[in-house]
């Protein structure tokens, strides 16, 4: 049974869960998904649990709100939507957080997490640096710009794909895609000079 | 002024960008999941209970009818009670009454007794005077009057009264001190010297017919 699923596609997987609540459907959706989702939350937050308990979120809703999907639509474009709207809250979130904690001067009393993302100079190699430094420049960079340059350059889909997610204009998805790596560029001017 | 970047520029950077190492899901994603969604599963059901949760809604409502419904046999009952005491105290107003037979139960007003006195003016109480098992008067009357302790007329009259609170208990012979049936809902008045001395002739008469009586058998 499990065999013959796994050979579905995505959308006939959903649908299978959809009419017959088929749970090793949804269970193949979920292998399938929560690596690219991972990635694309982690790229787009900077953290890492916060980023599974996103995912984590991404397929509950999934699960609970599996009638929502539409067959015209492609399963990884509305998986993606509701990872992105996710960690869009995720991020406003910890906005209002700083404000409240630099009104309050909170600043000393934030507990102390480790940096996953620090390597020690001895262990780091220069790959390994430069991917730490890319990561910290594309959380400079604006959220709106940020996920459509992860969405196309990280995560490698197409401009359609990315214009369904975000649902903008294919125009606009591209002029966002451009501002943006031109904005990260001039981030890792030093890195990309010679 | 902005430099502007062509993908030629970019080249470099576009190609970092795809190889930056692939973030994973923890082992045990899947396990957490579907844990969350068993609970979440759960909270659902809860929700959608609280929402036609009818106890809920019916609740206050039956009570503010119980409340009501309550009220309205209380306020009935006051006043039946209400009622009740005003009937009471017409039929109260009504002639004395001795009875010979067994038992005096009455009960006066000071209008009546004032009534009677005048009365007894025109006409004088004789020893044999004595109504004795009044028929249709009797029943009027033993309906409104109230009920007392008893007194064993013949005994008290023959000097057998063994019980010495019959006195008492009798209101014929008594001041009338001892409170009524009714005491709390209707005033107890005491009975002038005037009225006293009237019913204590009377049980005098009574006394004298029985000796009499005695006397021809």
């Amino acid at each position: 049974m499990t065999n013959i699923l796994n050979e579905l596609k995505d959308e006939e997987l959903i649908k299978e869960f959809q009419d017959n609540n088929t749970l090793a459907a949804y269970e193949i959706l979920v292998k399938r998904y929560k690596d690219p989702l991972m990635n694309f939350v982690y790229r787009f937050v900077g953290d890492r649990d916060a980023c599974t308990d996103i995912v984590q979120e991404t397929m509950i809703k999934f699960y609970l709100n599996k009638d929502s999907y539409k067959s015209f639509a492609k399963f990884s474009t509305w998986i993606y939507t509701i990872a992105g709207n996710l960690a869009k809250n995720e991020l406003k979130r910890r906005r209002r957080r700083n404000i409240l904690s630099i009104n309050n001067n909170d600043d000393e009393k934030s507990l102390q997490i480790e940096d996953k993302s620090f390597l020690a100079p001895d262990k780091a190699t220069d790959g390994e640096i430069k991917n730490v430094i890319i990561q910290k420049a594309l959380l400079k960079v604006k959220p709106v710009y940020r996920e459509v340059v992860i969405l196309r350059d990280i995560q490698d889909l197409s401009y359609e794909e990315i214009s369904e997610i975000t649902g903008l204009a294919i125009g606009t998805v591209k002029s966002r895609i451009n501002r943006g790596r031109a904005y990260l560029q001039k981030l890792l001017k030093n890195i990309y000079r010679e | 002024m902005s430099k502007s970047y062509n993908n030629n520029d970019q080249s470099d950077m576009l190609k970092d960008l795809k190889n930056l190492p692939k973030i994973k899901a923890p082992d045990n994603f899947e396990y957490n999941l579907m844990t969350k969604i068993h609970n979440k599963k759960i909270g659902s059901t809860v929700n959608e209970d609280i929402h036609f949760n009818w106890v809920k809604f019916l609740a206050p409502s039956a009570l503010i009818v119980s409340l009501g419904i309550v009220f309205f046999i209380f306020v009935s009952q006051q006043n039946k009670k209400v009622n009740s005491i005003a009937i009471v105290t017409s039929k109260i107003e009504t002639p004395p009454l001795v009875n010979n037979s067994t038992i005096i139960n009455k009960k006066l007003t000071d209008r009546d007794i004032a009534g009677n006195h005048s009365s007894n003016k025109k006409e004088e109480v004789e020893p044999l005077d004595v109504r004795v098992g009044n028929s249709s008067f009797d029943s009027q009357v033993n309906k409104t009057i109230i009920t007392r302790k008893p007194i064993v007329l013949d005994e008290y009259i023959s000097g057998h009264n063994t019980r010495k609170d019959d006195l008492k208990q009798g209101n014929v012979v008594s001041e009338g001190g001892e409170s009524s049936s009714l005491s709390g809902l209707v005033e107890s008045k005491k009975l002038d010297q005037k009225t006293l001395n009237k019913y204590r002739a009377v049980v005098d008469s009574i006394k004298r017919a029985d000796s009499l009586k005695k006397a021809q058998k």
